[in-house]
């Protein structure tokens, strides 16, 4: 791989809920971005990779566990460069854009903070910034409000982009947007790594995006990655009975009538994790070595293609 | 799409007029629909389509702002009321029920969800208090939810997202609809419990007879549940057919630019082209055709005046397809002409 360019290690964190309890988010998650890389994270609601996603972006601090950028470790409170180099960008372009400044005074007052820029250069940079995420110089007189879902959501991405980053980390970034819309966002990032060399972390509900955009894929099961690969890998021998089921249920252009996966019920409560393997409960092929807890381990030796089921392995030869 | 007898749901010219900063403009301008008994509709389209507002003035659900100015719907044959002049009387008789997309907003958050699905038993069909509860135990087990007897206390808020959307499907159900409308109902669930949904009421359908229009801006999900679909842009159906044979050779430029800007999972890349341009403000539609401007097929006529829908003829493609398209013979003719789309049943990678 590439040189890692954030790590985050074994990161645990947890929430006090109702009645004294907590609900464990995320479980123990490792995790590394190579320099340059696009990495994706999939899973449902309720799977840790929001949460996984704001501890690596500095906005929530893990209860154990460690995120490093450039092999630094990032304490739980963050110098202003390291906060520059980490940049979040949101689902909802509606609520993240302050509604009152113009998108000039946006990025000006970034550019001005950090000091990026000698103040007669900003405007410049101002411009330099709407040209990379496609939008005219024009647009820095508009209010939020004036502008489309994509259109936000492109001025979201220049916002993050003002303070000249190494990763991006972008939490649903097209799952509010029209169908139509959501190729020309994703393209935008494949862009923005290849001509600024920025390392992203696309967390998505949606395997069809992620595929499309990623060099590697984790897919994330109640608080736990339960597979992880490079995307062709992964995508081409899926291993993991949650990820097969998550695959089998992604709606298709090219298929009539319904795929039903083989998966009952609903994810049970993070408050009341069950023992074991967290999906045998609902899996089809849960037998009783499930009631172990399986590790993440290659599907052959020497594997970069990890998988957490007992049966998710190569069968090794007697 | 022409009247055929059997038809369940016939909607005929649809018009609807919206006001916004003391302007008008039409968010549905002309549909017409037809769903046979036991048929399913999908109506795709983007934000703006007006494939929503559709649904709404079947339903007669039309906001303040909105008017029926053209148009008739009818149920099995009967004239129905539309434009706020239906009576309750007349819902009942109409047998349409509607599922929306948002069950935590469309259920009522300060009664059990099962005094929700037993109030129709009760109110309308005039059922004792207890044969109400079994008929809405009965409903909560035809929907799937597990342990109905417990989850008939619940409130909503204490329901998963998927619970929430099977128990707003069963009160849809309990008023014995002969149509179901379907309004984005698995938008804001996850993939898996969307699957869940979708097999549900296929089922439904296939067990009752019932009709269901789906509402989605998902290719996808039409293409795996819908026998039919229409395609709407800017208020106007662009194209009908058979599901399968419009997805996989389209006869609408717009249709087939939707269908190569759409992301799928068994696509491993290149990233899908997007259409150019914006959708058109409402309030200053182009003339003439109003994909006109944004298609890659469009020629000087285009801009000349309406394009009405009309059949592709049988020596091309199966037979009930229709296209709001003067130049719709580039599509079958082949990629030549196509655009960002590429025509015929190439499937995904191509680009």
């Amino acid at each position: 791989m590439a040189d890692v360019r954030l790590e985050a290690e074994d990161l645990v964190v947890s929430f006090p809920v109702a009645g004294g309890r907590t609900l464990r988010a995320v479980d123990g998650v490792s995790f590394r971005l190579g320099a340059g890389q696009i990495v994706g994270v999939v899973g449902e609601s309720g799977c840790g990779k929001t949460t996984a996603a704001r501890c690596m972006a500095g906005l929530l601090a893990p209860d154990s566990g460690v995120v490093r950028l450039d092999g630094t470790p990032l304490g739980a409170r963050r110098t202003v460069s390291q906060r520059r180099a980490v940049q979040m960008i949101f689902q909802d372009p509606y609520s993240s854009l302050n509604p009152r400044l113009t998108v000039r005074r946006m990025l000006r007052e970034l550019v001005a903070v950090h000091q990026l820029r000698p103040r007669a250069a900003i405007e410049e940079r101002c411009r330099e910034l709407m040209g990379l995420v496609g939008l005219p110089a024009a647009a820095l007189d508009g209010l939020p409000t004036q502008f489309s879902g994509g259109q936000r959501q492109r001025i979201a991405i220049a916002r993050a982009l003002a303070t000249e980053p190494l990763v991006l980390i972008a939490d649903e970034p097209v799952s509010s947007l029209d169908v139509s819309v959501q190729a020309t966002i994703l393209r935008l990032f494949a862009e923005l790594r290849d001509r600024l060399g920025l390392s992203i972390v696309i967390i998505s509900h949606n395997l069809a995006v992620v595929r499309q955009l990623s060099d590697q894929v984790a897919v994330m099961y109640l608080g736990r990655i339960v597979e992880e690969g490079g995307t062709d890998e992964l995508f081409g021998s899926v291993r993991h009975p949650y990820a097969r089921a998550l695959l089998a249920a992604a709606p298709r252009l090219h298929q009539r009538g319904l795929d039903r996966p083989d998966l009952r019920g609903e994810p049970p409560s993070p408050v009341d994790l069950p023992s074991g393997c967290r999906f045998h409960p609902r899996c089809p092929q849960a037998a009783g070595i499930c009631q172990a807890d399986p590790l993440l381990r290659p599907v052959r030796p020497a594997s970069t293609h990890l998988v957490a089921c007992h049966f998710g392995a190569d069968p090794v030869p007697e | 799409m022409s009247a055929r007898l059997s038809a369940l749901l016939e909607v005929s010219d649809l018009t609807v007029e919206v006001r916004r900063h003391h302007r008008t403009f039409r968010a549905v301008d002309g549909v017409s629909l037809s769903l046979p008994a036991g048929g399913s509709l999908g109506i795709v389209g983007e934000s703006g389509s007006g494939k929503s507002m559709t649904l709404r003035a079947v339903m007669d659900l039309l906001p303040r702002t909105a008017r029926v100015r053209a148009g008739t719907v009818q149920v099995a044959g009967q004239p129905v009321a539309v434009g706020g002049k239906r009576s309750s009387a007349d819902r009942r008789r109409h047998r349409l029920a509607m599922v929306f997309q948002d069950a935590l907003s469309a259920l009522d958050p300060v009664m059990t969800v099962g005094a929700q699905v037993a109030e129709a038993p009760r109110r309308v069909a005039g059922l004792s208090a207890r044969a109400a509860r079994e008929r809405a135990l009965e409903l909560l087990r035809t929907v799937g939810i597990p342990d109905p007897a417990r989850r008939y206390a619940s409130y909503p808020h204490e329901l998963s997202g998927g619970l929430r959307q099977r128990v707003m499907i069963a009160i849809a159900l309990s008023t014995d609809p002969a149509v179901l409308l379907c309004d984005e109902p698995t938008t804001a669930l996850d993939v898996t419990i969307q699957a869940q949904i979708l097999a549900l009421l296929q089922d439904l359908r296939g067990a009752n007879g019932l009709g269901l229009v789906f509402v989605t801006h998902d290719l996808g999900v039409v293409g795996q549940i819908c026998d039919e679909i229409a395609v709407m842009y800017a208020g106007r159906i662009v194209e009908t057919g058979p599901v399968g044979e419009v997805l996989a050779a389209p006869r609408h430029p717009y249709t087939a630019a939707l269908l190569a800007s759409a992301i799928d999972v068994d696509s491993a890349g290149p990233l899908p082209q997007a259409i150019p341009g914006a959708v058109p403000d409402p309030l200053r539609l182009p003339p003439g055709c109003p994909f006109q401007p944004r298609c890659p097929l469009a020629q000087p006529d285009c801009a000349a005046g309406p394009v009405p829908l009309h059949n592709i003829g049988p020596g091309h493609v199966a037979p009930g397809r229709s296209t709001a398209c003067l130049h719709d013979d580039a599509l079958a003719a082949g990629p030549a002409g196509a655009g960002p789309a590429g025509a015929g049943p190439a499937g995904p990678g191509h680009g």
